[in-house]
């Protein structure tokens, strides 16, 4: 089996598991089954499988073929997730498109399908990337038009991750340093006058520097979070031993997964999840290296930073080193879009690594 | 080109790389370092420490019936700022609470996190608010008294938050109210205690019972005499008003435990808020009164113990007129020489105050605080009162002579009863007892208090002596109408005046009736006092106004407690079921089933034989208790010789009036409708076959 196949499957393993841990007595509470968030997990990540086996045998150049239709199908569901009675509001936001019993987060599949199209661009126009105006510019307004769309949902996490995907991209396909800067120099003053313009997001933003000096309020799930890693130690209380999970630190089954793990297995746990993301981004690069063309090659790196990113991010919030920003762990939390893209995005992976091996044999 | 772009893959791969090592070791700094401290704070958070409130004990009657229980009530708390609609929700509580609107919304708008709505409000009603959003329930046990008004003196009340705040509610409170117990463990964030982590749980110790030595049958008699005593009636020449407030208290002689306690005015226990001091004071305990000629019988005792008289020794009482410096004392009737026992069985002020005279100033004082007066009886009675006794050293010249007639003198009920059951106990002073013994959760005596002796008061000679004088008394004196034919009764008669405005009062009295029987093989003391009875002076003598309900209370309470006459030699059988047998032409419910006194109605019949006639004759039987008069039957004797007395029909409806008088064969008018509230002859009185006999009913 490849590296990248068992990493993947043992995160998704941990993610269930803990899941059950976490929300176990929650969904009880809720929903009279204790299963429920499980159920779903469970459901989501054969589904997830099944997209995964689809894409690691998809041909590549069907994949870049596809691209700018899977853009255009993208953009109309950010659209649909804004039509009443389709799209669902959720705690102030738009984000889920509702068909049935099943929820899907068209922003999710925003990131594997901009890492797509990007890629296919920047490989297309590889001679003409150090002219702004045409070898750039039409990705930058794509990449403009679909983080706009994220924002008025609004979900600024997702947005920045992928306007971070979309910059680390250009960059490894050879974007002059130039062209970034002014683009990141553009972008900074808008996102600061976002943060800033809804004083929630800036108290947020602060916090993290000082969480503790305000455990009851702005700072609460930070210090819980904390206080759910540190009574955590080396071994941990043991699985299903948490007592943050018990409503003292909210969405332990999502956003702050890594913590209860951290609670419940101990440093051990914690750190070896930690290391399974290295693993992962290590395999993902190395996967990417041996890419044929730059469209592999782009689509290989930008999906192992996404997914990469992501991890970092999320235990970078809940170990308290960045400022507070909901974003699930990859493969771990609970989620269905997410897992569904992710582990599409692994299969593009192993569907790359095959290639090197058909390559290695010829 | 290949290279650059691998090369900005390693810049990138290196920062991933960097910031995994950098997130690597914040995990060692939070989880390893920091880890004692972040522990502590998870300990200290959702830590739950409640305290278990035990339930208050119940407190018995001497037979174990109870007077005061503990039941789960719920109360009814609101946490305001989880009120959703305020408006809505405040109009049906009001609505269900029966209480103001406004201030229901006012609860429901406060800021504070919890407020009270109805503490112990009943069950249907909290089940009717309980689905309103940020109301709660909150499960806190209330005092209930199945017996109702019944010996609320005695038993006083608790409060709110059930703690003992009258009687033996609060003397006794450090038995009642148990210990709390307490649980120390972890919530959730909600607030959900977390039973897998508890770490201290302690049950609380419930509260002990307490077994009284209060009868409910002899206290509800008691009550029931007093109510009548007390009630409102006129009389024929319409100048009846209220008393002003009646006291009784039955004494076991040998014991000191007090069998029945009543006063009146009372209250209702449940309800004690609404009740004035007035009502609720214990004034059996509290109140001091000047004791009047139930005093005599202290310088009587004094003297006989002495040996300074006999009872036949002679006495000069000055002709009803006794001059005195400063002062002139009077008899109500003249006398000139009377014996030693006849100025207690008349009741002369100037012989007692002559036998006090020989006591002398300290003695007298001795035996006065021998008997107890001046003290504490130590009945456990919350408000107790020592009563008013001064030093000889500031007594007046008359103080003695005063004293020999009670005056001068403030005295309780209990300590009286307790001085005449003294005398009858032969000469040893007991301490008055409530409280029998403490009862644990199952139903079991863990602890019982046994009667205290506080002292030998005078020697069993002469307190024999006095006895015999108390039942002249009784037979021959002052106190004919708390005579009861069988037994022998000893007992003294009070009537005090009343002090207003600094002199002694013409109008207002103080009459009271103290007695044991049966008087040489004392059982019970009761005592009786009618505060300010009504009508004109010379009818408010305490052998007018106290011997009747004395004689009443008495003959129920014997008839109770199964004390048989005396001289009789019947042993009754115990539980023969119910007969029917007739007398004469007369049919007699026969029957002896023990305590039959039931609450609400007097069975007539709880004691008899069973009686057979053959030609007019009777030839088995001794006695027939007709409620509280009987027919004096002796075998052999002639049915139209029989000595009956009229029985009191009090209280009754025609048809329990006309079973009862059956068997007398009067000629019998009634008139009125309703129960019994007068009759004619007086209960007691002497009657015959054919004794004409009204009855006067009124509709209560």
């Amino acid at each position: 089996m490849r590296p990248i196949l068992t990493i993947t499957f043992i995160l998704i393993a941990v993610g269930i598991i803990m899941i059950y841990s976490t929300s176990a007595i929650f969904a009880e509470d809720k929903f009279g089954d204790q299963y429920y968030f499980f159920k779903r997990q469970l459901m989501w990540a054969c589904l997830g499988i099944a997209a995964m086996t689809i894409a690691s045998f998809i041909p590549m150049e069907l994949l870049r073929t596809i691209a700018k239709p899977l853009l255009i199908l993208v953009w109309i569901l950010l659209i649909l997730v804004f039509v009443p009675h389709i799209g669902a509001k959720v705690g102030g936001a738009r984000r889920w498109l509702r068909f049935g019993g099943w929820s899907f987060q068209p922003a999710e599949m925003a990131k594997l399908v901009l890492i797509i199209y990007g890629a296919h661009f920047l490989s297309r126009k590889q001679r003409e990337l150090t002219n702004f105006h045409h070898g750039l510019l039409p990705l930058v307004i794509v990449i403009g038009i679909t983080v706009i769309m994220i924002l008025l949902q609004p979900d600024l996490g997702t947005a920045l991750l992928i306007g971070a995907v979309s910059l680390v991209i250009m960059f490894i396909a050879g974007v002059k340093m130039k062209h970034l800067l002014g683009l990141v120099s553009l972008a900074a003053p808008v996102i600061f006058l976002m943060i800033f313009k809804v004083s929630y997001r800036w108290q947020r933003m602060l916090v993290f520097l000082n969480p503790w000096k305000d455990p009851a309020d702005t700072g609460y799930q930070i210090t819980q979070s904390l206080i759910a890693l540190g009574s955590g130690g080396l071994t941990g209380r043991g699985w299903g031993q948490s007592t943050q999970k018990l409503y003292y630190l909210p969405e332990s089954y999502t956003d702050f997964i890594f913590s209860i793990i951290g609670e419940e297995i101990g440093f051990i746990g914690a750190s070896a999840v930690l290391l399974l993301f290295v693993a992962f981004v290590c395999h993902g690069m190395k996967i990417s290296k041996s890419a044929p063309d730059l469209f592999t090659y782009l689509v290989g790196v930008g999906i192992t930073v996404m997914i990469g990113l992501q991890g970092i991010i999320h235990m970078g919030v809940v170990t308290s080193c960045l400022p507070t920003k909901g974003l699930p762990l990859p493969f771990v939390s609970f989620g269905g879009s997410s897992l569904l893209v992710n582990l599409t995005g692994a299969g593009l992976l192993i569907n790359i690594s095959r290639k090197r091996r058909l390559r290695i044999k010829q | 080109m290949e290279k650059r772009i691998n090369r900005r893959a390693f810049i990138i791969f290196s920062l991933f790389l960097g910031t995994f090592f950098a997130l690597l070791i914040r995990l060692v700094i939070v989880q390893i370092l920091q880890g004692d401290i972040l522990c502590e704070k998870a300990e200290n958070q959702g830590r739950l420490h409640v305290k278990l409130l035990p339930w208050r004990g119940t407190i018995y009657d001497r037979n174990g019936k109870e007077l005061a229980i503990s039941v789960s009530a719920d109360s009814i708390c609101v946490r305001p700022s989880e009120v959703e609609k305020p408006d809505e929700a405040s109009l049906k509580i009001a609505e269900v609470l029966n209480e103001d609107l406004l201030k229901v919304k006012k609860k429901l708008t406060s800021d504070r996190p919890f407020v009270w709505l109805k503490r112990k409000a009943e069950k249907r009603k909290a089940q009717m608010v309980k689905s309103i959003s940020g109301v709660g329930i909150i499960e806190e046990s209330k005092r209930s008294y199945p017996a109702g008004m019944l010996a609320s003196h005695l038993i006083g009340f608790s409060g709110m938050d059930n703690c003992g705040l009258e009687g033996i509610e609060f003397t006794f409170d450090r038995y009642l109210r148990g210990m709390p117990g307490y649980l120390r463990s972890k919530t959730d964030a909600r607030g959900r205690e977390l039973a897998t982590l508890r770490y201290a749980d302690k049950a609380p110790d419930e509260g002990k019972g307490l077994m009284l030595t209060i009868d409910e049958v002899i206290q509800y008699l008691v009550e029931r005499e007093l109510d009548r005593a007390y009630s409102t009636e006129p009389a024929q020449d319409g100048s009846r008003i209220r008393v002003k407030g009646v006291s009784a208290i039955v004494m076991r002689t040998s014991t000191g435990e007090i069998l029945a306690l009543a006063n009146r005015p009372t209250f209702n226990p449940a309800n004690f808020g609404l009740s004035s001091f007035d009502e609720r004071r214990n004034r059996a305990v509290t109140d001091i009164f000047e004791p009047g000629s139930c005093f005599k019988i202290i310088p009587a005792a004094a003297a006989l113990e002495e040996g300074l008289f006999r009872p036949e020794d002679e006495i000069f009482c000055e002709n009803g007129s006794f001059r005195l410096p400063g002062h002139t004392i009077h008899d109500v009737h003249p006398y000139g020489l009377l014996t030693f026992r006849q100025v207690l069985v008349k009741s002369s002020n100037i012989g007692a105050s002559k036998i006090s005279a020989e006591l002398g100033e300290m003695r007298f004082y001795r035996y006065i605080r021998r008997f107890g007066f001046g003290e504490k009886t130590g009945s456990g009675l919350p408000g107790e009162t020592a009563g008013l006794l001064r030093h000889p050293g500031r007594w007046s010249k008359l103080s003695i002579s005063m004293l020999s007639f009670g005056q001068e003198i403030g005295v309780s009920s209990i300590q009286l009863i307790s001085a005449f059951s003294a005398v009858a106990n032969g000469g040893v002073l007991m301490q008055p007892m409530v409280v029998k013994s403490l009862i644990d959760g199952n139903g079991n005596v863990s602890e019982s208090f046994s009667p205290r002796r506080r002292r030998r008061v005078i020697s069993e000679e002469s307190a024999r002596t006095l006895t015999e004088i108390l039942v002249g008394v009784v037979e021959k004196g002052t106190g004919k109408r708390a005579r009861i034919p069988g037994y022998k009764v000893a007992g003294k008669t009070g009537t005090a005046q009343k002090i207003e405005k600094g002199t002694y009062s013409h109008t207002k009295f103080v009459s009271s009736f103290v007695g044991y029987v049966p008087a040489y093989k004392p059982e019970i003391a009761i005592l009786v006092v009618v505060d300010e009875p009504c009508g004109k002076p010379s009818e408010c003598y305490g052998g007018r106004v106290a011997g009747p309900v004395f004689r009443r209370i008495a003959v129920q309470t014997l008839k109770y407690l199964g004390i048989p006459p005396e001289g009789t030699e019947t042993r009754f059988a115990a539980n023969t079921p119910a007969q029917l047998n007739t007398v004469g032409a007369a049919t007699h419910v026969v029957s002896r089933s023990g305590p039959a006194c039931r609450r609400g109605m007097g069975n007539p019949y709880p004691y008899a034989e069973m009686l057979k006639v053959k030609d007019n004759t009777y030839y088995k039987a001794e006695a027939e208790f007709v409620n509280d008069c009987y027919l004096t039957l002796k075998e052999g004797t002639d049915i139209r010789k029989a000595e009956v007395y009229m029985p009191d029909v009090y209280g009754m409806t025609m048809r329990e009036v006309l079973r009862m008088l059956a068997p007398y064969q009067l000629k019998i008018k009634f008139a009125g409708s309703g129960v019994a509230v007068r009759q004619s002859p007086h209960a007691g009185k002497k009657i015959h076959p054919g004794t004409k006999c009204s009855i006067t009913f009124r509709n209560k």
